[in-house]
């Protein structure tokens, strides 16, 4: 989803990605008070003030941090720091990875070829070529971390393509079947 | 100075503004009466007076202005007077009557000058008599449609529609077509008669860039009058002043000698008493024209409170309570430069919108050279009911730019959260190099604000906040699985516990 790379790799499972306005910020606690953020190691130190405000300490810079209010989602955080407010994404694998599912459907709105949105493995292939499909049929299921995802047709066509067979572990981006309109 | 005869004062007011009035009163060993309506239960003035009334009710019209109930209170707390603050009644010659009728001292000028100066188009008629210029429109309020189309053309468009008993901005119109006008003249009517019960208006000619700059006069019952120099009020926005100054940095001794005589030479020719502020136009060739009296206190008295030493407040109890006035004209002395920054709950991002909600973390500035008039505290919701003035900031430096730096450091300590402030514009205006220069007028947003406002990021700042997104979140999970630890274990040994009843 996110432009630079460093929103793009799938995340460990230690490993946290929060974004604000498409910049990613990838953060790993490495030990007490070290944080990973984009590959560079910070020294930090985080304290709470009162219900809502943190002191900060990054790399002996000091920042009051301020929870304007808590998040509708655990995905989601906004936050003032010298009265400017921004409002942060936040995953870890597991809801990186759940948001991937839904972005394979999405992915069958916009284009013909349907591509791979993660690294995974086919486990089925439900169609075959030149069959006609309805709307919502379910084309091909692909495993990835553990969890199936039916890819599905968002509109009614003809099977013109598969490019992949059961089995077959595929790379993000790689090409997965491509329909042709009615 | 003495008390005077008056022991003790109702605040009909809320806010900041009621605060500081019972801090004066206070200081003079005056017993101080405080009002508030259902969402001010918690105020900081409830609390801070001898004792509190309610209103009952949660709009401004069936508390704060709602004169029966006031003066229903002021009897029954048995009070010598009334302050009105600003806004409100404080200009409403109608309720100074009534407590004249009551015997109750009404902190202000009398109910007659408050017709013959706060009345707008009579001030007018008054100054153009003492050869004061006046800004070219009408003498009288605008009469029917057809009347008022014709005036207004007379004049030439733009022309600004203003309320009689207006001030503040509210009921303030600019009308650049004619097109625009009949409209215009029903909101201004409509404006003026929700906040000033009085829906006449009148019209001026619109002067491009004006400067506005006001003086602040003090007069007693035996004809003594004093000015305090002057406070320069351009920065504003919707018409309504967000910074404010004194020394100005646009008009010269002989000018400031001239206003301040023609602002005496009014009040005096007026009958007026106690304190009220004359304010004036410049326009961009520095001509100053007679604008309008404020027969109140002014929201931004501490700047001349802060340069000249002189408590206004304490000023006009003892004026109030028949004592002549211990300061001649010779006695005023100003001192460095002072500031004015008002914080309002109102999104600069959002063309100046109200901003309401709970202040969740509210800090005002503290420490040297800085004034804090304050109204509110954390915990307090912000209401949509009335004016969103949180609080002023007033910062006294020898130089202007050493006022200028107390303020920019105190803004910065300012904490607020839950609610937008006018804060992040207050500091945009300082730091911008045509207020440092002093070469702007009641424009300055409409010049240079909009464009502005795109200020790059900080990327150490954004970086911490999300440092501070992701720590916040991991602690928050880590409690919660300790909270599913702690819980499961409770309910293990609860069993255990019943079972070992059992057996």
């Amino acid at each position: 989803m996110e432009k630079a790379s460093h929103g793009n790799l799938p995340l460990l499972a230690d490993e946290w990605l929060v974004c604000v306005n498409g910049t990613p910020y990838r953060m790993q606690l490495l030990e007490k008070g070290v944080l990973n953020i984009n590959g560079t190691r910070q020294k930090f130190d985080f304290q709470r003030v009162d219900a809502n405000s943190f002191s900060l300490i990054l790399e002996n810079i000091s920042f009051t941090i301020f929870e304007q209010k808590p998040p509708a989602t655990l995905e989601e955080s906004h936050i003032s720091v010298n009265g400017h407010n921004y409002r942060f994404t936040i995953e870890d694998r597991i809801s990186q990875i759940r948001k991937s599912a839904l972005t394979i459907q999405r992915d069958v709105v916009v284009s013909d070829t349907l591509r791979a949105p993660m690294p995974g493995l086919v486990v089925n292939v439900e169609v075959s070529e030149g069959v006609e499909v309805r709307v919502g049929q379910g084309l091909i299921v692909l495993e990835a971390m553990k969890m199936e995802n039916e890819i599905r047709a968002a509109f009614a066509g003809r099977v013109k393509i598969i490019h992949v067979s059961r089995g077959k572990v595929v790379e993000k981006g790689e090409p997965l079947i491509s329909l042709e309109r009615n | 100075m003495k008390p005077g005869r008056i022991q003790s004062v109702l605040i009909a007011n809320r806010g900041e503004i009621a605060v500081r009035i019972i801090r004066a009163c206070r200081e003079l060993g005056i017993r101080t009466a405080a009002v508030y309506s259902d969402v001010d239960r918690r105020a900081l003035h409830v609390r801070m007076a001898d004792q509190a009334y309610s209103l009952r009710g949660t709009t401004a019209a069936e508390t704060y202005l709602h004169k029966d109930k006031l003066i229903g209170i002021a009897r029954e707390a048995r009070i010598d007077a009334v302050h009105p603050g600003y806004g409100f009644l404080s200009e409403n010659p109608d309720f100074a009557a009534r407590l004249e009728r009551e015997g109750i001292t009404f902190v202000g000028p009398t109910s007659s000058a408050i017709h013959a100066l706060g009345d707008k188009t009579k001030a007018r008629k008054l100054a153009t008599k003492l050869g004061i210029p006046i800004v070219a429109g009408t003498l009288e309020p605008l009469g029917d449609d057809k009347e008022a189309i014709h005036v207004a053309e007379q004049i030439g468009f733009p022309v600004l529609l203003k309320a009689s008993a207006g001030g503040g901005g509210k009921g303030m119109r600019i009308v650049r077509t004619r097109e625009e006008f009949l409209p215009a003249v029903k909101t201004a009517r409509s404006e003026a008669r929700s906040g000033f019960g009085d829906d006449r208006v009148y019209l001026e000619r619109y002067i491009n860039k004006p400067r506005h700059v006001e003086v602040q006069v003090l007069a007693d019952q035996y004809g003594s009058v004093v000015h305090l120099g002057e406070r320069e009020c351009s920065i504003q926005r919707r018409h309504q002043k967000v910074i404010e100054e004194s020394p100005s940095m646009a008009i010269d001794e002989t000018m400031r000698t001239k206003m301040g005589e023609s602002a005496v030479a009014l009040a005096r020719e007026a009958g007026y008493t106690n304190a009220g502020t004359v304010e004036f136009l410049l326009d961009e060739k520095k001509d100053f024209y007679f604008l309008e009296v404020n027969t109140r206190l002014q929201v931004e008295h501490p700047v001349t409170e802060l340069r000249t030493g002189i408590d206004i407040v304490k000023q006009q109890l003892s004026i109030a309570g028949g004592n002549p006035l211990q300061i001649a004209q010779t006695d005023v002395r100003f001192h460095g430069h002072v500031l004015e920054c008002r914080i309002y709950a109102e999104d600069p991002a959002n063309d100046f919108f109200p901003s309401t909600g709970v202040l969740r973390r509210y800090r005002p500035a503290q420490g040297p050279q800085v004034r804090v008039d304050n109204g509110f505290e954390e915990g307090i919701d912000v209401s949509v009911y009335y004016d969103p003035m949180l609080a002023k900031v007033i910062t006294w430096g020898k130089s202007r730019a050493d006022a200028t730096a107390a303020m920019k450091r105190a803004l910065h300590e300012f904490e607020i959260q839950g609610v937008q402030s006018t804060i992040p514009f207050c500091l945009f205006v300082l730091n911008h190099e045509s207020f440092i220069s002093g070469n702007f007028s009641t424009r300055f947003v409409e010049e240079h604000f909009a464009s502005e406002q795109q200020k790059p990021v900080d990327q150490d700042e954004l970086l911490a906040a999300a440092v501070g997104a992701f720590l916040i979140r991991k602690n928050a999970g880590e409690r919660r699985d300790i909270e599913n630890h702690q819980s499961k274990s409770s309910s293990q040994w609860k069993k255990l516990r019943t079972e070992t009843y059992r057996s």
